[in-house]
């Protein structure tokens, strides 16, 4: 047998290494990263003149006010839906899962719409109602797609995704009725955040979302070898130690907070959750140890790049990230659907 | 029997309220004992199974390890004590053999570490063990059920537990890998001190070979002793509850099966 072994070992070829490929990985998707934040931040109508952005007021208002608080909004709301979209694909065991197709953006964005649509402009200490109202949405339909999937013993992954197409549909249709009811500039108001878009002003907002979204994306990177392992097999995983029930927890309200977050500052953009673990799995393997760190660098380079191709391609005007992103994922996911015999089941 | 190693104490449980999968059920596993779980379909092999290797938490009774109750147990060391091999895996992305098997090193590693050379080793050892280490960059989605049997049984091998709890390992295994299947476990046993209970189908394998049986019928345990006593015609017709189970033994094995 220990022939057999050996004889082997030098006749095939060696096997994927996990962890230098850990270290490469991520050292070439910190180069990308780099590149498309120079990229974002050098782009754009306005033309920077870097060497006079001391002397420069005009300059470095649009530089520190707007440019970079966006382009910082992009890398952590980007970085936030890959993430939520890996650890989600993970849990489910089903690659076409991520905070859109869960319907977890939907109920999201149904909190904020009613938050917007109630005047909630208050803060609570420091937070603002409509994130906790987003929040409160998001966690919502991620309680229903729990429920879903613990009623039986085997998830049914079908059902769960028919269940994400079914919750979109029922807060489109709660938001649309929010919509009619409210007046007429809030109404503009919740249209205007449903298109979706990272524009900010100043940094206050940034740093809010961050106290939401860094504690969440730490807990999810935290679980990435139980997340591994349960992609796995949920039974295998039970058997080597995983403590199922309390990784699942942790997901779900790690991912409504996430979510809830950045769709209460940045509306529902769709796919960066699906596509971005995906590209990652193509490149640099299944490993979720590796999966969840890449996501979260591709994830920010990706929506970084979306939301600039956004804001320049048409000259003055701007286009919503969120059709931006669609554009470039839907065909992405009808792709996924095409090739999923690679998939066992779906 | 040696002293217990894993003992089930008047065990219940059920999936629903009032729909009992497991109801009273009580075994010993002696420490390097070869045992087999047999019994119809829905009888609750599985159930108890998975009470055994504590995925499942009994509703009433207890599951002791070397005498202490499973939930007193931090569940990584647990799995350093005992393996599962579930009836089949849900695996939908497509991870290699290998990386499957390497799932088997996780309680030997930390958190945020990934598994060593010589955890690789243990994992590549434990594939050419079940004759599939061609198997080793080939993506599981891709491998039939028999293949994903094998890994599953690789990958409890390179988990080196005291204790191997098998659901149904051979049911899609072709004769030879049967065999083999069995050779391995008893080898093991032979090397390493390692005891198994196998729920299986297969009442050809167990007598000679297997130390002892458990027969469930409806949630409870109906029969145990040696296989040859357990696999005696008037006992499997009352376990299956049907009249045209045969048995036979001829030179000291046991042949079943069944009238049509």
């Amino acid at each position: 047998m220990l022939e057999q072994a050996t004889e082997a070992t030098t006749r095939s070829a060696p096997a994927r290494r996990s962890s230098p490929s850990l270290m490469r990985a991520m050292l070439l998707l910190s180069g990308v990263l780099t590149l498309t934040v120079l990229i974002a931040l050098s782009s754009g109508y306005q033309r920077i003149d870097w060497m006079g952005l001391r002397t420069d007021g005009t300059a470095f208002t649009i530089f520190f006010q707007i440019r970079l608080p966006r382009v910082l909004m992009g890398l952590l709301v980007g970085a936030s839906l890959a993430v939520v979209g890996a650890a989600l694909q993970a849990l489910f065991r089903n690659p076409l899962a991520d905070p859109f197709t869960l319907g977890v953006s939907g109920g999201g964005a149904l909190g904020a719409s009613v938050a917007i649509a109630l005047g909630f402009g208050a803060n609570v200490a420091g937070v603002p109602l409509v994130f906790v109202a987003a929040f409160l949405g998001a966690g919502a339909a991620v309680f229903v797609v729990y429920r879903l999937a613990s009623t039986g013993t085997v998830v049914l992954p079908g059902a769960l995704l028919l269940a994400g197409v079914v919750l979109n549909l029922i807060a489109a249709a709660g938001v649309l009725v929010i919509q009619y009811l409210a007046d007429y500039s809030r109404a503009l108001q919740i249209l205007r955040w449903m298109i979706g878009s990272l524009d900010v002003v100043g940094f206050g907002l940034v740093w809010r979302v961050a106290l939401f979204v860094l504690p969440g994306l730490v807990m999810l990177l935290l679980t990435a070898r139980d997340l591994h392992l349960l992609a796995v097999d949920e039974e295998t995983a039970a058997s080597l130690g995983v403590d199922v029930r309390r990784v699942e927890r942790i997901v779900y309200a790690a991912s409504s907070m996430v979510v809830g977050a950045t769709v209460a500052v940045a509306g529902p953009i769709g796919f960066v959750g699906l596509i971005v673990p995906h590209a990652v799995r193509v490149l640099f393997g299944e490993d979720l140890r590796l999966v969840l760190p890449c996501s979260l660098l591709l994830g920010a380079s990706f929506l970084v790049l979306a939301d600039t191709v956004a804001r320049t391609l048409l000259g003055g005007g701007e286009l919503p990230v969120g059709a931006v992103t669609a554009l470039a994922g839907g065909p992405m996911f009808l792709w996924l659907l095409r090739r999923r015999q690679r998939y066992s089941a779906i | 029997m040696k002293p217990a190693l894993l003992e089930a104490r008047r065990a219940h449980f059920a999936y629903a309220p009032g729909v009992e999968a497991v109801r009273d059920a009580s075994l010993l596993i002696g420490r390097g004992s070869f045992c087999a779980l047999v019994g119809p379909n829905g009888s609750g092999k599985s159930t108890l199974l998975r009470l055994l290797a504590g995925i499942l938490v009994p509703g009433q009774g207890e599951i002791l390890f070397e005498g202490s109750p499973l939930a007193n147990i931090e569940r990584r060391r647990l799995a350093t004590r005992i393996s599962y091999v579930p009836q089949s895996q849900s695996t939908v992305f497509p991870f290699t053999a290998l990386e499957v098997v390497l799932t088997g090193r996780s309680p030997y590693t930390s958190r945020f570490r990934f598994e060593s050379d010589a955890d690789r080793d243990v994992a590549r050892e434990a594939l050419a063990t079940v004759d599939a280490l061609r198997l080793e960059s080939r993506s599981v989605t891709e491998l039939s059920v028999g293949e994903r049997q094998l890994v599953a049984v690789a990958r409890a091998l390179a988990q080196d537990a005291d204790c191997m709890l098998l659901d149904e390992p051979s049911s899609s295994l072709d004769l030879k890998h049967r065999a083999r299947l069995i050779a391995i476990l008893r080898r093991l046993r032979e090397e390493r001190g390692l005891t198994t209970l196998m729920v299986t189908h297969d009442l050809q394998l167990l007598d000679p070979g297997f130390d002892y049986l458990y027969a469930m019928r409806a949630g409870e345990i109906v029969a145990e002793g040696r296989p040859s006593e357990v696999l005696q015609e008037d006992r499997l017709m009352e376990i299956y509850e049907d009249q045209r189970v045969r048995s036979r033994r001829i030179d000291g094995r046991t042949f079943v099966w069944s009238e049509w």
